[in-house]
């Protein structure tokens, strides 16, 4: 009898000859058989046994997934390009000094706005600058729906809202949309959040397809 | 690759760049999104094994991050889907023994016969090879499956019944007495000199 079929080659067989000696030892052996459909149950759609929790577990692995393999971590220091490692020289004083002053004066103008009328800002109010953070605004209740909405960036094509249990896992997404508003209603967006919960979401800017700004966190509270 | 352009990519494509560009929040995110497309298959799988949700999350997230950490060793032969079995049933496999490491089947062991159940005494009696010989001889095909699955996959009876599609209430329980009482008379007959 030829050898047992590799368990990570079964795939393999689907495309292979009719004459494939594979094919023959298949027949023959009701170990391999038994594998195979094994395999084949698991590449297909696998039904949800009795006491799974699928929708819980799919969002449980993707918090899983973004905290062990989708945050990028800086390189060490060591494998900084050239112009970080400049911004350490004596000869990058006068260009540390310039940035001083720019933050310095930036952050005064923004106390000097801050302290002025704080305009109402509905929809279609002025676009915020690219990169900058986008300003949420209040959240209107209609029953179980809710409206929200923020102010537009320049460059977004697209917003996305995603939503955060109060551990700051992610339980669900609306959008995305390319109004700076969307209506949704949290037991479907949000599923996992029960009654009188909190919920917390931060809209993203998209521009073909990339993240342009993000707003921060706003807090709602199921219905 | 922007996340539009990942979320259209194919698994291979996502595998090429998350190998070549491993440290790189590029190489990352691809494998993110690769592994993420197959995170509820791996779950599922893992929860037929142990049929416990915070036991199959557990060994979910096991092989998700050894098929990420052996990405390197896919050599694209095949679906990433089929490489990414070969890690869950070792995985799974593993967990199970290491949890049952006799495999005395008590359920089965109601059924009246004679001795300790008849797959561990299969197993430490018989050389694989010798096994396959003597249940392709006595076993008709699905007999033959549905042993193989409950002795070296170590499925559950319910997930033998509904992979093998077996009728009837007792479904893959039935069969399995049905090739234990078998295998049992024909290594009785071997060892008695019968055959």
């Amino acid at each position: 009898m030829s050898a047992h079929l590799d368990a990570d080659r079964l795939g393999e067989l689907h495309d292979a000859a009719p004459d494939d000696p594979r094919r023959r030892h298949l027949l023959e052996c009701a170990r391999c058989r038994a594998l195979m459909r094994a395999h084949d149950d698991f590449v297909g759609d696998l039904s949800a046994p009795a006491g799974a929790r699928l929708v819980e577990a799919e969002r449980a692995l993707g918090a899983f997934l973004e905290r062990e393999i989708g945050h990028w971590r800086p390189a060490p220091a060591s494998a900084r390009p050239a112009w970080i490692e400049w911004l350490w020289t004596p000869a990058a004083r006068p260009a540390w000094a310039f940035a001083c002053a720019a933050v310095i004066a930036g952050g005064t103008l923004l106390v000097i706005q801050a302290r002025g009328p704080s305009p109402v800002v509905l929809r279609g109010a002025p676009p915020v600058a690219p990169g900058s953070e986008l300003e949420l605004l209040a959240p209107e209740f209609e029953g179980d729906a809710v409206m929200l909405h923020w102010r537009p960036a320049q460059e977004a094509d697209a917003y996305l809202v995603r939503f955060f249990s109060e551990g700051l896992e992610e339980i669900g997404r609306a959008g995305p949309t390319p109004e700076p508003s969307i209506t949704v209603r949290l037991s479907e967006a949000a599923p996992g959040a029960g009654r009188g919960e909190a919920v917390l979401y931060r809209v993203v800017a998209l521009a073909r397809g990339d993240e342009v700004g993000t707003s921060a966190l706003g807090t709602l509270r199921v219905r | 690759m922007n996340a539009k352009e990942r979320a259209a990519a194919s698994d291979q494509d996502l595998v090429a760049l998350a190998v070549r560009e491993r440290t790189s929040a590029a190489g990352r995110a691809a494998a993110s999104e690769l592994l993420g497309r197959h995170r509820g298959r791996v779950y599922l799988w893992c929860h037929r094994y142990v049929r416990d949700h915070e036991q199959a999350l557990d060994l979910a997230q096991e092989v998700l991050l050894s098929a990420w950490r052996s990405l390197d060793s896919f050599q694209g032969r095949s679906r990433f889907s089929s490489w990414l079995f070969s890690i869950a049933r070792n995985r799974c496999l593993s967990a199970v023994r290491a949890a049952d490491p006799v495999h005395d089947d008590a359920e089965l062991d109601r059924v009246p016969d004679r001795g300790p159940g008849t797959e561990a005494v299969i197993v430490g009696r018989e050389e694989e090879q010798a096994l396959v010989s003597l249940a392709a001889r006595h076993l008709d095909d699905i007999e033959q499956e549905a042993l193989w699955l409950r002795c070296f996959e170590r499925m559950p009876v319910e997930e033998i019944t509904r992979l093998l599609n077996i009728p009837g209430a007792s479904g893959a329980r039935a069969v399995l007495q049905s090739a234990r009482r078998k295998l049992r008379l024909a290594l009785d007959r071997r060892d008695g000199g019968e055959t």
